[in-house]
């Protein structure tokens, strides 16, 4: 075997070692802490990018862990949308790494540089896990991983606000977590197995049967609390916006999709797409709660004045155009679910980090003090506009593209809920151009601004160019969205079998 | 049918000035003030150039064509057109803006943020070229929203509080409305499986039900009436336009609500058809609307004290016309509003921009302060004399004969309601008078009690030559209106099939 058969694993490894070496680096000379990360997680960058391409020429790549074969042994599989996820992550949480560095230098106490490095390399590690493996039990020893992470991360500004949000998502992560696990037990019991396609096979004769129905219905209520889909978002808003900005945008634009990944993978790969839209009508369920979530998340992050909380509420509604998208089940749809993964965490993380970048210059977290800022930090407010029209979805950006698909996918399905699905995608984004564009007015226009001169104050390059990279994904994605499509295409497709 | 040549021409007028806005905005930064005026108004021109050398293929009977996105991988691509009846509109459009542009430089001299005016003011050229030279909607309804957003920077130019709530109003209109129109495309997509502009009546008449063609005409009728305010979506125009500085009020009001019939025009004759449209009706109650508009506006602006609110209120009765003319679904009443479009951004122009001389020379906005204008600015009242009998209907200027147009197209339609809306013209143009005749009269007849002291002010030469040349135009397209028309009637005859 050579190496290029390893790849699904290496993927997760190379960026696992790094975790474990960054305390003893860390130990010797602090400093060596954010090039270790930004290696490592550099390194499963190329992989992903090598493993995408082995995807699209080969189709499903199969990696038996130690040889064992499936069912037996654990395997990793890595098809279209698990190849999608691992580009995305890589390449979202390579930038927030490197923008870590200047970031976390002032925000954070000197002492927990070496910590916040490792969890968050230990984060990026249970993400890109969750997303390779093919093995249901190990689906939620590494979600558990990626929530111990994250709990830790969101705990790790100074604030005492900072705990209580932490607690709280802690709180309502564990009761996620147990509903995960009842649901795969409820599935093992009848099934004896737990290798994702072994599962779905022994589980045909069993479509009839309440332990299913249950165990379905646990799995998605858990896995909704993971992706903070409504009404189960209530730790989201406190937990993403307290949180260092650099581990926001791994948050919103990341880490909550990887709980969509699960929805995505429970729905149509366990179960079938015959089951879970004609039998048990989980993904028509699941489309009206993401249209309720789209317009509640929107409603209230009109309400919000703080940034932050504003970004993390957009969040609660765009996890809505994802899942909806997912839910719709036809091609357009949910390959548009799959893209706006991509394009919101682009966006999102974008804007995340511009806040970030905010914050670290002047220190403003309400919108209505931003007056003046389009001056002060030019590129930086020039990224955050392109990624709130990204949000948006006004074209040309990556989110009209996703927005376009959504639609095309809620009037394909030709049902008077079809209709009310597009007419919910686009008052949601009506809804979201209503506080994004007050931000980016208050940013460049308003007479306030004009009594002052103000001098041209920008971050530090380490946090601009990353701002800029995902800027420009915004732009680039949305002129030539054959890229991000030649995998999220295939992966919907593959998934409902058509 | 006319035979289709690959030119790159149209792509190149809407590209020029899309990138050309960035050179312009760092223009002043680098180089200087006279060079980024300069720059805009050489891009500006040579936009217009490259119509003109359009003009010979498509008069010999060709189509210029070419794909920059084809629609093989995402559903639909990206693809510039320039047949007849984007052709005139075209021309008018680079024209006016050139003028426009020219005219900016005397007027804007003492304004703030002129980097930004000139960038935007380039960059909306792009987008509204792109609407009329594009080959789909979905890349019509791309640069649609570019136009809408684009143009707000230049409504809130100010950045006083009237001009934020104006500039508020007019944008939610647009990405709202807006809304309406993304939707209308979906479905037409859904159902037709295309988006082509290249033929006439792109949905089959057994593709959906009636009332499912109905709900997506009256879609596709908000999307575009909005921009074109037509009543009653047109509450945002008497406070954006007038708001704005007065050369870009002259494009809002002359070219950029024109595009909004242009999209009608493209909705009634190539989406829908003839034969679907009346078949459904609907044509005979988005006559009436138009009707209302007529009368509606000229009824307000009649009471108007301010001349730019004035204008702008004029402006929606005189969208009204082409939107009629669209629908009487006759070849006369289709020439005639190609036509009457043709002219507006003639008459329309040289009104603002004649309402921006006064401004600019005499700070004067109330019409009742207008006494003595005429010997005050001769050269400006005189234009403004040619344009407001234009605007009226006197013989021979250009707005007599696209209304004696319209009127046989009237009578044409046959039905008695259609008929009947003859007199609706005509009343409109009594009423045109009411609004009109006093300002001229208040100009060179009244006042003669300051005539001692009254020296001539008129304005400098960058702002009268455009004015000049706009009257001009006035008088030549009616004297020659065999100019325009013979680009407009080929493109009326594509459009009915024949």
């Amino acid at each position: 075997m050579n190496l290029s058969s390893h790849l699904p694993i290496l993927i997760v490894v190379i960026p696992l070692i790094a975790a474990f070496m960054n305390p003893l680096i860390g130990w010797r000379q602090r400093k060596f802490c954010n090039p270790l990360a930004v290696i490592a997680v550099s390194a499963s960058f190329c992989i992903a990018l090598l493993i995408a391409r082995t995807v699209i020429t080969t189709g499903r790549i199969s990696y038996h862990m130690g040889g064992w074969a499936p069912p037996w042994g654990i395997e990793l599989a890595v098809d279209h949308l698990s190849a999608f996820m691992c580009v995305t992550i890589t390449f979202v949480s390579l930038l927030a790494i490197v923008y870590s560095k200047n970031y976390v230098e002032k925000e954070l106490a000197e002492e927990k540089m070496v910590p916040y490095y490792t969890l968050l390399l230990l984060l990026i590690v249970a993400m890109l896990g969750i997303v390779v493996t093919g093995d249901m039990f190990n689906l939620y020893i590494i979600v558990e991983m990626l929530s111990l992470a994250a709990y830790a991360l969101v705990a790790m500004s100074e604030e005492k606000r900072a705990y209580v949000a932490a607690y709280k998502y802690l709180l309502l992560g564990f009761t996620g977590a147990i509903f995960i696990l009842l649901g795969t037990a409820y599935l093992y019991i009848i099934t004896g197995t737990l290798n994702m396609a072994d599962l779905s096979v022994r589980i045909q004769p069993w479509y009839g049967s309440w332990v299913v129905f249950v165990a379905l219905a646990l799995l998605m209520v858990g896995f909704g609390i993971k992706t903070a889909l409504f009404p189960l978002h209530t730790w989201l808003p406190d937990a993403h916006s307290i949180a260092p900005s650099s581990i926001s945008a791994v948050l919103s634009g990341l880490v909550i999709k990887t709980g969509a990944y699960c929805i995505i993978r429970t729905l149509f790969t366990v179960f079938q797409p015959r089951f879970v839209i004609e039998v048990m009508p989980v993904t028509s369920a699941l489309s009206w709660i993401a249209a309720i979530a789209i317009l509640v998340g929107s409603l209230f992050a009109i309400s919000q004045t703080d940034l932050k909380w504003m970004l993390a509420y957009s969040s609660v509604a765009h996890i809505g155009f994802i899942v909806l998208g997912v839910g719709l089940a036809t091609g357009y749809g949910t390959t548009g679910g799959i893209l706006h993964i991509f394009n919101h965490s682009m966006a999102k993380g974008c804007l995340f980090l511009c806040a970030g970048a905010i914050i670290y210059k002047t220190g403003i977290r309400n919108i209505y003090d931003l007056a003046g800022l389009g001056d002060k930090m030019p590129v930086t407010m020039a990224a955050f506009t392109i990624a709130a029209f990204s949000m948006v979805g006004i074209p040309p950006t990556a989110g009209f593209i996703s927005k376009f698909y959504l639609g095309l996918g809620a009037l394909e399905q030709g049902t008077w809920a079809g209709w009310v699905f597009a007419g919910v995608i686009l008052l949601g984004s009506l809804l979201t151009a209503v506080f994004y564009i007050r931000v980016v007015n208050n940013v460049y226009f308003g007479e306030r601004k004009r009594r002052e001169e103000i001098e041209k104050d920008e971050a530090p390059l380490g946090m601009l160019i990353p701002i800029v990279i995902l800027a420009g994904g915004c732009l680039i994605f949305g002129i030539f969205p054959k890229i991000p499509l030649a995998l999220a295409e295939p992966a919907a497709r593959l998934l409902l079998g058509i | 049918m006319n035979e289709m040549i690959i030119s790159s021409l149209p792509m190149i007028a809407v590209l020029l000035p899309l990138f050309g806005s960035i050179p312009v905005l760092y223009a002043e930064k680098y180089v200087s003030e006279q060079f980024r005026n300069a720059l805009a108004v050489i891009i500006a021109a040579i936009t217009f150039l490259l119509t003109m050398m359009m003009i010979p293929p498509i008069m010999s009977g060709y189509i210029l064509e070419y794909v920059l996105i084809s629609a093989e991988t995402i559903p639909v691509g990206v693809a510039f057109m320039a047949d007849h009846l984007g052709l005139i509109m075209a021309v008018f459009t680079s024209f006016a803006w050139m003028l426009a542009t020219i005219y900016s430089i005397g007027y804007m001299d003492h304004e703030h943020a002129k980097n930004r005016y000139y960038s935007f003011l380039i960059l909306t050229l792009g987008a509204t070229m792109g609407i009329v030279l594009t080959k789909n909607l979905f890349a019509l309804y791309i640069f649609f929203e570019m136009m809408g957003i684009t143009s707000y920077v230049l409504v809130i130019h100010e950045e006083t509080p009237e001009a934020m709530k104006a500039g508020n109003k007019y944008l939610f209109f647009c990405i709202g409305f807006g809304l309406f129109l993304l939707l209308a495309i979906l479905v037409t997509y859904i159902i037709a499986g295309t988006l082509d502009l290249g033929q006439v009546g792109m949905l089959p008449h057994a593709g959906a039900s009636k009332l499912l063609y109905t709900i997506i005409f009256w879609a596709f009728i908000a999307g575009f009436g909005a921009k074109a305010g037509l009543i009653p979506m047109h509450v945002w125009l008497p406070e954006a336009h007038p708001i704005a500085p007065s050369p870009a009020s002259a494009l809002l009001s002359g070219v950029m609500i024109e595009t909004g019939v242009y999209g009608i025009i493209r909705v009634i004759y190539n989406v829908f058809g003839t034969a679907l449209i009346s078949e459904l009706g609907v044509h005979t109650i988005l006559a009436i609307i138009a009707g209302i508009s007529i009368v509606g506006g000229s009824a307000v602006a009649i009471s108007q004290k301010e001349i730019k609110r004035m204008l702008a209120y004029s402006s929606i009765s005189q969208m009204g016309y082409p939107i009629l003319g669209a629908a009487l679904l006759t070849s006369s009443g289709l020439t005639g509003a190609i036509f009457h479009l043709f002219n507006h951004a003639f008459m329309k122009g040289a009104l603002f921009l004649v309402a921006g001389a006064i401004i600019h020379q005499t700070g004067i906005r109330n019409i009742d302060d207008f006494k003595g204008m005429g010997k005050k600015m001769p050269l400006t009242m005189l234009v403004f004399t040619i344009a407001a009998f234009s605007m009226i209907g006197v013989p021979p200027l250009n707005g007599f004969m696209s209304k004696w147009i319209l009127c046989i197209g009237a009578l044409e339609a046959g039905s008695a309601v259609l008929m009947s809306f003859m007199a609706v013209l005509l009343l409109s143009s009594l009423m045109n008078a009411v609004y009109y005749m006093p300002i001229i009269i208040r100009a060179f007849l009244g006042g003669h009690e300051g005539i001692g002291k009254a020296k001539n002010v008129d304005p400098g030469m960058s702002m009268l030559i455009p004015l000049l040349l706009l009257a001009l135009g006035c008088i030549l397209f009616g004297v020659f209106a065999i100019l325009p028309l013979s680009i407009i009637t080929p493109a009326v005859n594509t459009l009915f099939g024949v």
